[in-house]
């Protein structure tokens, strides 16, 4: 095998091309997502441009679009020759990040379903369906 | 030198009829440029053009600041070469293949060859000729990489490759891509694999090159439209219309490029509504770009 | 690049130039072991033609050599398509003359098989004064012989393809009207057949072919 697998966290499963949403966004949320749940703690490597984006198989610049993302948004720091590590995030900050993370994914969904010609009302009422059936 | 090939009104005739007429391609340094279009849309051809494989009836053609054909011995020196099938020379084993190629490159790098080699596991003994399509790939893939090129040109690299041996390929790519900073034009029919690697896209049809620009713009601009009630007259849209076909019950459906979300108001001036919009995928927005063109240039003719 | 080149043509071609260094070395030696029981000790004429023999076969032989060392060097391109070669960083000049050059270096082995074969064929026999082998020259011609079959199909298989049957073509005909001539035309046939002679005798360009080519001689 030329690459192991293993060695990639399994958060960057299922990138999808066909997304709207750009695959640098896509990596980027993953990133995020890691970071709010704990699985990425202050100071953990990120893999670099070039094995991220062997690994993925997507152009190199997307890659980097993503990291240049997170470090103008301060989750991570780019190191010129180190590489690229989370950044030092406070709880409150951490706690912003899940706050930011969740509004983005209402975000998407408003989106849709405005695609689909659902009103934010039923849309509601839907969320609190499920909402209930998972408490 | 902004550009890494440069193609001005190049035409190439096989036979009787143009099979290249007037193309223009630009390459940007740094890009991985994709190159989509049907089989005999002309895609083979203009790599071997740039190669200097072929002479050209009329055009100029500059890669790395060489003009082809003249200079093109001086070009293939910086290029890394993976042609459509194997071309090489079948009873020579992996390990004298490499020596060979080794011998006309002065920028080919032993160790890295010789890392790739094992991380594609070729054994140096194993006969050319006897190599399976996957190991084939992986060679010609290893020879254009060892080179350390400033250009790499691949004529679809992974077709008929096992999804195994295709990451493999693409991966050691796109690691040398991210390196080293060099250009690639990549021709492959396979859509969603240009769509993860590719910045850059150029659709070839019938000898023209009828879209090129950058992956997003080419992908973000393109949707479908659902609309109800009368449109107002097309001519005036602020966005380009590839397309109009009826849709379900007394819907239109609109295939539309340069398209921004706010221009939904535009369809409200002619009592007009816009049902849907959706995102097409490169395939989808590929294909409507095709049947765009042909439709346009069926009409002129 | 000469000597990867050298080592490519080699590998092609090394059953073929075995073969022909084989039959190169063992045709003296064989030609004279069959001839030997029924030549008289003093029959010098016999001798000389045996030797005329020899130097036929191995002009025949390294003829083929030359021209099948050329033909298989551009069928190995032919084979793949032309394309590895048209990729690789050289101007098509330096291309051909490093296949040139490694043919005639390739060739050098059958004509090695011709000298010692006829240095030993030579030895089986006990020549009366009158008459000396020439082992040697006859393995210079044999070497420059295969370089001239060499270079004229080299010259056929490298050019592009409707010029080479054009060339064909003319030559044919010029060889055609040359018989008509002869005869139409008086005064021409000394003049043809002048010609002629020049290019076939030994200061000439083909002489090489058409000399004495025989092992033994006076």
């Amino acid at each position: 095998m030329y690459y192991n697998n293993d060695t990639l966290p399994a958060m960057f499963d299922h990138i999808d091309p066909r997304s709207p949403t750009p695959i640098y966004a896509q990596i980027a949320a993953r990133v995020r997502i890691a970071v709010a749940s704990g699985e990425l703690a202050t100071g953990d490597p990120l893999p670099s441009v070039r094995a991220l984006a062997g690994t993925l198989r997507v152009n190199p610049a997307t890659v980097v679009q993503a990291y240049r993302d997170l470090e103008r948004d301060g989750v991570v720091d780019m190191r010129q020759g180190s590489g690229t590590f989370i950044a030092t995030l406070s709880p409150e900050a951490r706690g912003h990040t899940r706050e930011q993370e969740a509004r983005r994914l209402v975000r998407e969904l408003l989106e849709q379903a405005a695609r689909l010609a659902i009103c934010p009302l039923d849309l509601r009422r839907a969320i609190d369906a499920e909402l209930g059936t998972h408490s | 030198m902004t550009h890494a090939i440069t193609i001005d009104n190049l035409s190439y005739r096989a036979g009787q009829h143009f099979a290249i007429r007037d193309l223009r391609m630009r390459v940007p340094n740094g890009s991985v440029y994709g190159f989509l279009g049907p089989n005999g849309s002309g895609k083979t051809t203009t790599l071997r053009l740039l190669l200097g494989m072929l002479p050209p009836a009329d055009g100029t053609i500059t890669v790395l600041g060489h003009d082809v054909p003249r200079g093109a011995h001086r070009a293939l020196a910086r290029i890394g070469y993976v042609p459509e099938r194997l071309h090489l020379y079948p009873m020579l084993s992996v390990a004298e293949t490499m020596r060979h190629h080794a011998s006309f490159y002065p920028t080919w790098n032993a160790s890295e060859a010789e890392r790739l080699r094992r991380a594609f596991d070729l054994r140096d003994e194993q006969a050319v000729g006897r190599l399976s399509k996957g190991e084939a790939g992986k060679l010609m893939m290893l020879l254009a990489l060892a080179i350390r090129p400033e250009l790499l040109v691949l004529d679809e690299p992974t077709d008929g490759l096992d999804p195994v041996v295709r990451r493999d390929v693409l991966a050691a790519l796109l690691e040398y891509v991210s390196a080293h900073g060099a250009t690639v034009l990549v021709s492959s029919h396979l859509v969603h694999e240009q769509e993860r690697i590719c910045d850059w896209i150029g659709v070839m049809d019938g000898g023209r090159l009828v879209a090129e620009m950058p992956m997003h713009a080419f992908r973000s601009g393109i949707k479908r439209l659902r609309i109800a009630g009368a449109p107002p007259q097309a001519a005036a849209a602020p966005f380009g219309i590839l397309a109009r076909r009826a849709g379900a019950g007394r819907e239109e459906e609109w295939v539309v490029r340069d398209w921004r979300d706010d221009m939904t108001s535009w369809f409200a001036s002619g009592s007009a509504s816009v049902r849907e919009v959706v995102d097409l995928d490169l395939e989808e927005s590929f294909v409507e770009t095709l049947r765009a063109a042909r439709d346009a240039g069926g009409r002129a003719a | 690049m000469f000597g990867q080149t050298l080592y490519v043509q080699w590998k092609w071609n090394r059953d073929f130039l075995a073969f022909y260094t084989f039959v190169a070395f063992t045709a003296p030696l064989v030609i004279l072991w069959v001839a030997l029981p029924h030549l008289g000790l003093s029959s010098a004429r016999e001798l000389v033609r045996v030797g005329g023999v020899v130097g036929i076969v191995v002009a025949v032989i390294s003829v083929c050599a030359g021209m099948t060392v050329a033909w298989q060097g551009y069928g190995l391109d032919e084979r793949v398509g032309h394309i590895y070669a048209l990729s690789l960083p050289l101007t098509r000049t330096r291309t051909l003359v490093m296949r040139a050059a490694s043919a005639l270096a390739l060739l050098t082995v059958p004509a090695l098989g011709v000298w010692v074969g006829s240095v030993l064929a030579a030895t089986q026999v006990t020549l009366p004064p009158s008459l000396h082998s020439y082992a040697g020259s006859l393995a210079g011609r044999a070497l420059l012989a295969a370089w001239l079959a060499h270079a004229c199909m080299f010259a056929l298989r490298y050019s592009a393809g409707r010029r080479a049957r054009a060339v064909l073509f003319a030559l044919t005909l010029i060889v055609g009207s040359l018989g008509f001539a002869t005869e139409a035309v008086p005064g021409a046939r000394s003049t043809i057949v002048g010609t002629a002679e020049f290019l076939i005798s030994n200061p000439g360009p083909f002489g090489v072919f058409f000399g004495r080519w025989s092992l033994i001689d006076v």
